[in-house]
């Protein structure tokens, strides 16, 4: 069966949910909550959105999309531009590596490789924030951080998980 | 049939392998690119990036502004629980208010006449922009808030922000319609200051935690816990004279300043224009004009 423009238009427009959904956390994670100090402990979504679609659907999930996505967390952080990004990207690198060992994994562990690749993440984000700033950064928020997000994975895994199979559907 | 695809196969995924690799490490390369650019052409980097926020204020301006409108029903219901209390309180203030406002008026003619005798030159008038905050952006590791006022409405990279509080920081990189709002506690930021009552003067260093650190203090400087800390006006980069925060803490490990503008609040913010040049224009220009202070 040969398949329509729309069809296709519609696979596609499925397909970059991934990608719209890390833009949408990144912008979640800035916008103002009248919760002390939410804007310097928020969980970093775009890692776990990151993780996530590279760990179950890693053809919805490329290398130029982390890119993109690193970027814009760079620009709306103020970090050195590129900082996230390319720790991002190694990230990325290590993630495809183990992809295969984690699709088949229970919840339980592919829950443990994140909490392990988001301290990797943020250990790297700090030492370069730290060495290309003007000294030695907070690592108290960092922490509390790094608990949130790891807090948080669960919940926006299963968000995911229904998405996934309601609008995704396998191609 | 089968053996053809077999090979094609074979063939192709070695290659499709290198491919990915290299466009793995194209990224990578790209990212060190960014990251080098930023150090050495800071001008372009700050343009892009104001570009994409500038972009991107309108979202974060819709977004920010039903939780606005929420957080200002809590508030307003926990306002008329303590409405009684509050007047009382109020009551007793007004009337130490006048007292002041008395004192404030006798000093005012008295500034006017003393003034007049030295023939004094008044600095010069402030102008501000007000503006609200869209995001509190940065996480953990920069400390930094995007505003929805840019070059059109006259601000300008270095300019002071405050809240009614004090100082919250300075203007970062400005867009034409939004900007990025570098706070005090920010690990980049520093900030020349003066103990109020002892006129010592230091540098206020940012470290990302909400206690800003003094550096560069003369060796014979005392300083007491609760001391007043305000902009010392040195190096044109901020007027003198605007509060900071009180001394938290002195220990060993150094002096700790606990500003008065708390992040979590700011909602909206002024951005003042002092006809100062800041620190980022010609250093020659902004002393001469800070001479006068």
């Amino acid at each position: 069966m040969r398949r329509t423009i729309w069809n296709r238009l519609d696979a596609l427009g499925r397909e970059m949910t991934p990608f719209f959904f890390g833009i949408l956390l990144i912008l979640f994670s800035v916008i103002i909550f009248q919760m002390p100090s939410w804007a310097r402990v928020a969980p970093l979504f775009s890692l776990m959105v990151i993780y996530h679609w590279t760990v179950y659907r890693p053809d919805l999930m490329p290398g130029y999309a982390v890119f993109l996505i690193g970027l814009l967390q760079d620009v709306f952080c103020g970090t050195p531009l590129g900082v996230i990004t390319l720790v991002y990207i190694t990230v990325y690198g290590i993630l495809i590596f183990q992809q295969r060992y984690l699709t088949g994994r229970t919840f339980f562990v592919v829950w443990l490789g994140f909490v392990l690749l988001s301290a990797l993440t943020m250990m790297l984000i700090w030492l370069a924030v730290s060495a290309l700033g003007g000294g030695i950064s907070d690592l108290n928020a960092m922490l509390h951080q790094f608990l949130l997000s790891a807090g948080f994975y669960p919940l926006l895994a299963r968000l995911f998980l229904i998405w996934q199979i309601k609008i995704l559907r396998p191609v | 049939m089968k053996d053809t695809t077999r090979t094609v196969n074979r063939i192709a995924q070695p290659v499709k392998a290198l491919a990915n690799r290299f466009a793995f490490m194209a990224l990578i390369l790209a990212a060190v690119a960014l990251i080098v650019l930023g150090r050495v052409d800071v001008a372009t980097i700050d343009n892009v990036r104001s570009q994409v926020t500038d972009a991107m204020v309108p979202i974060l301006n819709a977004l920010s502004r039903p939780k606005i409108t929420l957080s200002r029903w809590i508030d307003q219901g926990q306002a008329l629980l303590k409405v009684r209390a509050q007047n009382i309180a109020l009551i007793k203030d007004r009337e130490r208010l006048m007292q002041w406002e008395a004192a404030a008026r006798k000093l005012e003619a008295e500034n006017r006449i003393l003034r007049d005798l030295l023939n004094f030159q008044p600095e010069p008038a402030i102008s501000f922009v007000s503006s609200r905050v869209v995001a509190d952006a940065g996480g953990a590791f920069v400390h930094s808030m995007i505003m929805n006022a840019g070059t059109n409405a006259g601000v300008a990279k270095g300019q002071a922000v405050v809240t009614g509080d004090g100082l919250l920081g300075r203007v970062a990189n400005v867009g034409r319609r939004s900007g990025r709002i570098l706070l005090i506690t920010d690990l980049n930021s520093r900030v020349p200051i003066v103990i109020e009552s002892s006129r010592v003067r230091a540098i206020m260093a940012g470290n990302n935690t909400n206690r800003p650190r003094l550096i560069h203090l003369p060796t014979d400087a005392v300083i007491a816990r609760g001391d007043r800390v305000v902009t010392s006006g040195h190096a044109g980069a901020f007027p003198p004279g605007l509060p900071i925060g009180i001394v938290a803490s002195v220990s060993d490990m150094g002096i700790e300043i606990l500003p008065f503008v708390t992040h979590d609040r700011v909602e909206f913010v002024r951005v003042l224009n002092f006809g100062l040049h800041g620190i980022i224009e010609d250093l020659s220009q902004a002393s001469g004009v800070n001479g006068h202070n």
